[in-house]
Order: structure tokens, then sequence, then C-alpha cells
């Protein structure tokens, strides 16, 4: 455990590019690679629709189960192969990695987003509005937020309204039990004080002052509850509870492939290596993050 | 101060259970008629008109809230679609089988992810150390479907060795306990390597050292408790993630657990049996969470005298 | 600011002039050390006791005490940052607990307070001169671009290098720090500044740059002080009147030079025996305080001060002295006019 921080934790107003651009330096490779891979992520995301070379539903039944490209009866028009109705798994791979992609920033951001507003609102208000608060923060931390997300789908039907809620909602405790407590420190820490007793108001306190010098352990937060998400959609999607056709996620093409796991093994192997590598690259990247922004974090 | 400790807890889990039984009441309401929803489509007038007058829909909401509690306390839970059983039933003849995967599984991660993390805690920064814990990156990165999915790919239909689906003999249950334990062993493994680092940390074990190495050897065995008491708040809070897991698990190896079955009463909307193992999760949970604090009030007696804040935590 | 009640404000503002800026009456103040339970009452004790104090324009009162004395407590009920539990603190006036939130606010033009600590008081995160500007841009006094100016005049008249005006506070040393925090306070042309300990935690030789600074500025500006130290040495450099307080009362209040030169309380007595004397020469009685004050949860019976007094009577642990005044010299002490 390191008690110094290190030069990344100094909130000098220094140049933002130089500031990257060392830190960037100062990457291992392993993080290095882990970038690679969610910048690539990031792209596919952005542009899936502009380097998709088939319609992802499009079929060609006479292409059916096609092998992916090293192995015997690949094509260069499918690399990764086709599945059951001749749809390209590339093209199927591109979309389904934007939708999975898109939920679960939207999902992540979301939970973020109304745990920090609670959090702040527990903080502020005190007395019944905080103990309201923390019991619903103890509820949800104390009930495992995918069983509670299937009895509702089962409740409530499965419709996409639900489940964009359910992914929303998924985390947000988290954010808002480091909000309070943090809130509370803060407040009780000179600068807030001193800002009150110039005459601010809360709102002033709390936005300009409070939140950017909490910012960073939410930011770590955020990083540990992305590639959670990812998972708690892709496992709805492959219990076939989520996203379903015709529409396409990672979750929902490996659900779909482990049916062809004898015929064609790579329909639930290529999608669920893309999931892998996207979680293990956010780990690795929020575990330097952590080490590097937030040495009370640090292991 | 024990008492007040123990006391805030039980409140706790009072209050948890309340809220799941609340949420369940209203959802159910939110959608429709209970009895309705409750009871199989082709189910006779005599047993709806039955349920009817037992939740009594007739009458105030309170009444009913009322009511449905008394019924949950008397176990009774509904209908469940299949064969007209009662919901409680079907699940109880499925707990042992979860149990069974479920214990397994925890004492499977709990068995490499303690020593493991013991020891990359004390040849801290080494090549062991960095191949343990990119090895728990890598474990707790991989989703448990696909782990599963892998397994079964590599050692039922390549090598042949192992069963991909059923229950019937041990050799059943190693994919669904390595799938379920990898993940959770990979991140005891890693709280312990931080517990231990700071236990190892604190002023009197760095005196120890100095001192020479059979002191400090002894007060390795002191670490252990002081470094367990953190990984034992974590095993607690990582239950729920364990019990969601095995959801998965059972369903790729085909497990005829309580997984499974919630898995497919959600898919046929069986919402009698959803509620039912919605409350037994529930149950599981307080429970668990109380044992964890308890066993943390005993490990830790500074928790004791604690207010309820620092119980929280 | 002036929103008081009939009569009295009438009365106040017709003699505005000769009132006190700032004043308590009777304030105390508890705290609570134990929270209560179903099963159990709370508990508290009192950091301030029933404290009565004028502040006089342009003057600067220093108030002295060992650390936990409850001083720090009074300078925050002086400047309205807290409620009192019982008494009032009346500023210009104004009793701050008949201010609405927007009013209580627009008073800190007025009031303003200093930390002893400079670091904590000042967000880690931005740069110092936009620090000092806040309190324009929080109160709308001005364009941007004045308020820029005024700033940068303000930090000139801290004597702060102009290169470390982009600096965050991480980056300047303890006392210039404090020269951001006193430039923040004061742009805002405040009547009445407290200063709470403002320099104990700096080198003595930026301790004495710093009460210059204070001093220089008091004047320029015609400022009323409220200086809280537990350093003597210090308050003799700046106050005009000193009030000394123990376990939450205060137990002697005067002009400085004659609590200074001829302290009553046997407490006074003790604490100026251990500041240093101009004239080496002088001869002077030695009172060493034995141990530490009681607990503030449990006072003593009658005076506060007989567990450690030299000179205690039985009469002392029956009856609780008052405060009794010797022309504007006050003294809480059964025995302060026996011959020395």
């Amino acid at each position: 455990m390191s008690f110094v921080p290190e030069a990344g934790a100094t909130p000098a107003a220094r140049g933002l590019v130089t500031r990257l651009v060392k830190a960037f330096r100062a990457m291992p490779w392993s993080v290095l690679m882990a970038v690679a891979v969610l910048l690539t992520v990031a792209f596919v995301t952005i542009f899936a629709r502009f380097i998709l070379p088939f319609e992802f539903d499009q079929m060609d039944l006479r292409a059916r189960l096609a092998p992916p490209l090293p192995l015997e009866g690949s094509t260069w028009i499918h690399p990764l192969g086709t599945d059951k109705l001749g749809r390209d798994v590339f093209s199927r791979l591109l979309i389904a990695t934007q939708t999975s992609m898109l939920l679960a920033l939207l999902g992540t951001l979301f939970g973020a987003v109304l745990g920090t507003v609670l959090g702040f609102v527990a903080a502020h208000f005190g007395k019944w509005v905080d103990e309201a608060i923390s019991t619903l923060v103890d509820f949800q931390a104390a009930m495992p937020w995918f069983i509670i997300a299937l009895a509702v789908l089962a409740f409530m039907g499965n419709s996409m309204i639900v489940f964009l809620f359910l992914m929303g909602l998924y985390g947000w405790e988290r954010y808002a039990r480091i909000t309070r407590g943090l809130v509370l420190a803060a407040r009780e820490e000179g600068y807030a004080r001193a800002v009150h007793a110039l005459g601010g108001k809360p709102a002033t306190i709390y936005l300009r002052h409070v939140l950017p010098n909490i910012l960073s352990p939410l930011i770590v937060q955020l990083t540990i509850n992305f590639p959670e998400t990812i998972l708690f959609e892709t496992s709805l999607s492959f219990l076939g509870l989520g996203i379903r056709p015709p529409m396409t996620s990672l979750g929902q093409m490996l659900g779909d492939g482990r049916d062809y796991m004898i015929t064609a093994w790579w329909l639930a192997v290529v999608p669920g290596t893309v999931i892998f590598l996207t979680t293990l690259s956010m780990s690795i990247f929020g575990d330097w993050l952590r080490t590097r922004f937030d040495p009370s974090l640090q292991d | 101060m024990t008492l007040t400790y123990l006391g805030w807890k039980l409140l706790r889990a009072v209050v948890t259970m309340w809220l799941v039984v609340t949420f369940v009441f209203f959802i159910l309401r939110l959608t429709g008629d209970p009895v309705a929803q409750l009871l199989p489509d082709d189910v006779d007038q005599v047993t709806i008109d039955y349920y009817r007058k037992l939740w009594g829909l007739d009458q105030t909401i309170f009444v009913q809230y009322w009511n449905y509690f008394l019924a949950l306390f008397q176990g009774d839970f509904g209908v469940s679609f299949r064969d007209n059983q009662d919901a409680l039933q079907l699940v109880l003849a499925r707990l042992p089988k979860t149990a069974l995967l479920g214990l397994t599984a925890l004492g499977f991660a709990l068995l490499f992810g303690i020593p493991f993390g013991v020891l990359a805690a004390l040849k801290k920064n080494t090549a062991f150390d960095r191949f343990v814990m990119g090895l728990a990156v890598f474990g707790f990165s991989m989703p448990n479907f696909f782990l599963g999915i892998l397994l079964i790919l590599g050692f039922s239909l390549q090598l042949r060795m192992l069963p991909s689906s059923g229950s019937e003999t041990w050799l059943h249950m190693i994919m669904p306990v390595f799938t379920l334990g990898t993940s959770f062993g990979a991140q005891v493994a890693r709280y312990t390597r931080s517990s231990m680092i700071d236990v190892l940390n604190r002023p009197y074990m760095r005196t120890a050292d100095a001192k020479g190495a059979e002191t400090s050897r002894r007060l390795y065995l002191h670490a252990l408790p002081n470094a367990a008491i953190p990984v034992v708040t974590i095993v607690g809070l990582k239950v729920g993630e364990l019990i969601g897991s095995a959801v998965i698990t059972e369903n790729v190896f085909a497990w005829p657990g309580i997984g499974r079955l919630l898995t497919s009463a959600v898919a046929m909307r069986d919402l009698a049996v959803v509620q039912c193992i919605l409350m037994m999760i529930a149950l599981t949970m307080v429970l668990s969470n109380l044992a964890v604090d308890l066993l943390y009030g005993w490990m830790d007696p500074r928790v004791r005298v604690g207010n309820r804040e620092g119980a929280n935590r | 600011m002036s929103v008081s009640l009939g009569q009295q404000s009438a009365a106040n503002q017709a003699s505005e002039s000769s009132d006190p800026i700032a004043r308590v009456l009777s304030v105390s103040r508890s705290f609570v050390y134990r929270k209560a339970t179903l099963m159990r009452q709370a508990l508290s004790f009192k950091a301030v006791d029933t404290v009565s104090l004028d502040l006089q324009r342009g003057e600067t009162l220093a108030v002295v005490g060992e650390s936990g004395c409850g001083k720090s407590t009074l300078g925050r009920l002086v400047a309205g940052l807290m409620d009192p539990s019982e008494g009032r603190a009346v500023f210009n006036g104004t009793d701050f607990a008949s201010l609405s939130h927007t009013d209580w606010r627009s008073s800190r033009k007025r009031v303003q307070v200093i930390f002893q600590d400079a670091a904590g008081s000042l967000d880690p995160r931005l740069p110092v001169e936009i620090q000092v500007r806040e309190p324009l841009d929080l109160h709308g006094v001005g364009s941007p671009s004045e308020r820029s100016l005024r700033a940068a005049a303000m930090l000139e008249a801290v004597q702060l290098g102009r290169h470390l005006w982009a600096a965050v506070p991480s980056e300047l040393s303890g006392g210039q720090q404090q020269r951001v925090v006193i430039a923040r306070a004061l742009i805002l042309e405040p009547d009445l500044l407290i200063c709470d300990e403002p320099v104990s935690a700096l080198d003595v030789s930026i301790q004495a740059q710093i009460i210059a600074l204070l001093m220089d500025i008091r004047t320029q500006m015609g400022l009323t002080l409220l200086f809280i130290s537990h350093d003597l040495a210090v308050v003799r450099q700046i106050a005009d009147r000193v009030a000394v307080m123990y376990l939450g009362q205060i137990v002697e209040c005067g002009p400085l030079d004659q609590v200074f030169s001829a302290p009553r309380h046997p407490y006074a007595k003790a604490l100026l025996s251990a500041v240093p004397v101009p004239d080496p020469a002088a001869k002077r009685e030695k009172h060493l305080l034995a141990g530490d004050p009681p607990s503030p949860q449990t006072p003593p019976s009658g005076c506060r001060f007989r567990t450690r007094c030299l000179k205690v009577q039985p009469l002392c642990a029956q009856r609780e002295p008052q405060l009794v005044a010797n022309g504007d010299h006050e003294v809480r002490c059964h025995f302060s006019e026996e011959p020395r």
C-alpha cells in the first residue's frame, strides 16, 4: 500500500494533453492491450453501421452454418462464418456489440447519475430522507439484482421498456452509498464549510466544490460497474429474457449459438470471446485507474 | 452493547424481508388480477374462488396486504402450472440440488482463493504474485455462461471426459462447480491478498519482521485471522452474486435445481413459483448476511461496541 | 440587512454608530456527545455556557484559553455560523436567528471568518485566484471583469507573488495559503473579521508576517476583529481587549494592558505567567497550571477552576462565582479582591 499519491493524483491544473501523454507512457503492456481492445470496441459501437458487410439479419439459406476463416470450407465473404439461417456472423457480431455496449453504457450512466443524485440528497437532507434512501440502498444491496430482474420480467412480462428500466437501476446503490459517505465527509472538510461561511448556496457548494473533489472514486466505481452491467445484460439475453430476436446482442448470439455447439461451435465462441475480452480489458484498465488515481482504494 | 448490535441487525433483516414481500405484493397487483396470475389457466372455478376468498380480493388493499402476509407465513405461495402442484413443495424438492452445487462451489472458491491470496500477499510483487493475480483477473472477468460453454466444448464434446448435463454422479458436478466457483474464487483471492497486505503493513507486523524470522512466523499466524475479517464480509456481500450465477450455471448444465426452475418459471410466467423462489432467496440472503454480521462481530470485538453507523460498514 | 423587528430596529438605527457591531447575549451552545436511542437519553455538554460579550466598532478583541475551552465555538456563534442553544447572537442590531436563508447569506458580506487550517479551508482543486474571486461570484458583486480586477488587487494587498496566482493550494506554503484565505475573507470588505487561531499552524517567523499583515489591513479597512488564540504573545501584539475563557465561561475580561499587567483571576494569572516578558529584569510571580482541565461533560460544582486553583477555598466548591465588573474589567472569582 502506497501512501504517497503519484503525480497523476495531484489535481494541478496542468495541460490535460501532457497529462494524458504521461499517463499513456506509464502504462504497462497489459493495460495498453486493454486500452486497444476498448478503443476497438468503442469504434465498433460508433461505426458498426458503416463497416457492416451484410445487413445483420440478411439470410442466405444456401450458405448455412459456414465455418470461420482458417477452417476448411470458409470463405472471405463470411470471415466469421454464418449461422443457422446463413446470416453473416461478423455483421451480426458488429451489431450485437453495438447493442450490448450501448445498453451497458446507458445502464451504467443512468445508475451512476441516479445513485449520485440520491447520495447527495440523502447527505444533504439527512433525517428521514436519509433513512429512507439508506433503507433502499440496503435493500438493493441485500437482494441479488439479477434475481429481482428475473422476477420483474416474469411479473411485468418481457418487454424492452422493463428491461431498460432494470438495466438503469442496476448498481445505483453503490454510487449512492459512496456519494453519501463522501459528501458527509467533504462537508466536514474545511473547504465546504469555508464556502458556506462565504455565503455560498448548498447547490454551489455541492456542484462547484464537493462533486469535483469526489469525482475520482465515482469514476473508479464506474469502471467496476461497466463490465458488470455488460454481464447483466448478456446473462439475461443469454437466458432469452433480455434482448430477443429479431434484435441481437452478444448474450443473445451466445444463447442462440449454444444449440449448435456440436455442429458449429464458433457461433457461441465468437460472441463469448468478445464479451470476455471486453470485460477483461475493462477490469484491467479499471484496476490501473484505481491504483493510479485513488490511493485510498489501492490494494 | 452486543444486544444493541444484534438488535439492529435483526431489525434490518426483518425490514429487508418486509420490503421484498411488499415489493412482490404491489408488483402483482400492478400487473392485473393476482389470482389469475398465480393460478394456472385451466384450474377449476372452485380453486379460483378459494383463493379469491383466501386473499380477500373484494376487501380493501390493506386487508389484502395483511392476508397476503398471513398466507406467506403459512407457506402458501399459490399453485404452480406444473401438475397443479403446490409451489412451495415444488421449490423445496429442488432445494437440495442447488444447495449442493452452491455450497460445493463456495467451498471450492475458498479452498483455492484463500491460500493463493495469502501466498500472493506474502510474495508480493514477485512473478508468482503477478501470475496469480493475473489469473484472478481472468477468472472474474470470464462470464460464467461462456466458461460453462467452453468447458462443455472441451471436456464433453472434444475429449468426451465429462457429462455435459444432469446431476446423477459426482462427475456431473465437476464442470458446474468449476464454472460457478471460478469467478468467486478469483475475487476471494484478490480480497484475501489485499487484506493480508494491509495487515502485514501494520506497524506491529513490521516490528516483528525487524526482530527476526521466528517472531515474524509466529505473527503471520496472528495476521491470518485479522486478514480474514474483511474477507468474511466480502464473502457475505457476494452471496447474492453467487446465487445469480447459480441460476445461469444450472441453465448451462441442465442442473435440476432452483435456478433452472426459476428461469423456466419466468419464461412460462409461472408466478406462484417465481414469488416462492424470490422469497426463498431473500430469506437466504437475509440469513447469510445475519450470519456474516454475527461472525464479523465475533471476530472483531471493536464492532460490538460500535454504533449503527459502524456496524453497517 | 437590517430587517429587524419594529421598535428595536428604530432604536438600533438611531444609535448605530455607538452600538456594538456584534454582541452575544447569554449564549450557550450544547453538543450531543452520545446520541439518543430507544433505550437511553442523549447526553450533551455545554461548550459555551451563558456568555455575554460586546464587540465595539473598530476594536480588536482577543479570546484566549486552552484548547477545548469553547473559544472557537464562541467565535462561530458571534459569526452566526452556528445557532446558539440558548441566548441571542446579534450583528448590526439584527439577531441571526431572525434571518431568512437569503438574508443570512447576504450577511456574509459583512462578517467573515478565517480558520486555523488554511489548507483545509481551500478547495484543493481550484487555482487560488479563482478562489479569492469566488465570494464576489457568490454574491454577484460587480461585473466579471471587475471581480477579476478586485481579486488581483486583493492578492496584491496580501503580498502573494503574482506567479502563484494560478497555483492550487497544495503548491503553496502554509503562510501563502493563509494569505489566500485572508484575501478571500476580505475581498467582500466585511465589517467584522473573526480569526480562529489564524497563525498557530505556522512557523514563528511566518506568524509574525501574517500578524503584521492583519494589523496593516485592519487599519486600512477599519475592521473590527475578533481574534481567537491560545498564544498570548501573539495576542499582546494585536489586541485592544482580552477575554479569558475556561470551560465554556469567560473568567476575566478587560483592556489588554490591565489584564496582561494585572490579571486578577487565578487562571489568567497562571496563563500569563507563562508568557515571556519584554523586560527580563521584571519580577513576576510564577503560577503553574497543574494537570489537565476537567472534562466539560462533567464540570466541577461551584467554581469551575477550583480543581486546579492554588488558592481554592471551601466556598469555591459551594457557590459558582459570577462575573463582577470593576470599571471595564470583569472577573469571575470569589477572591479576586484578596491581596496578592
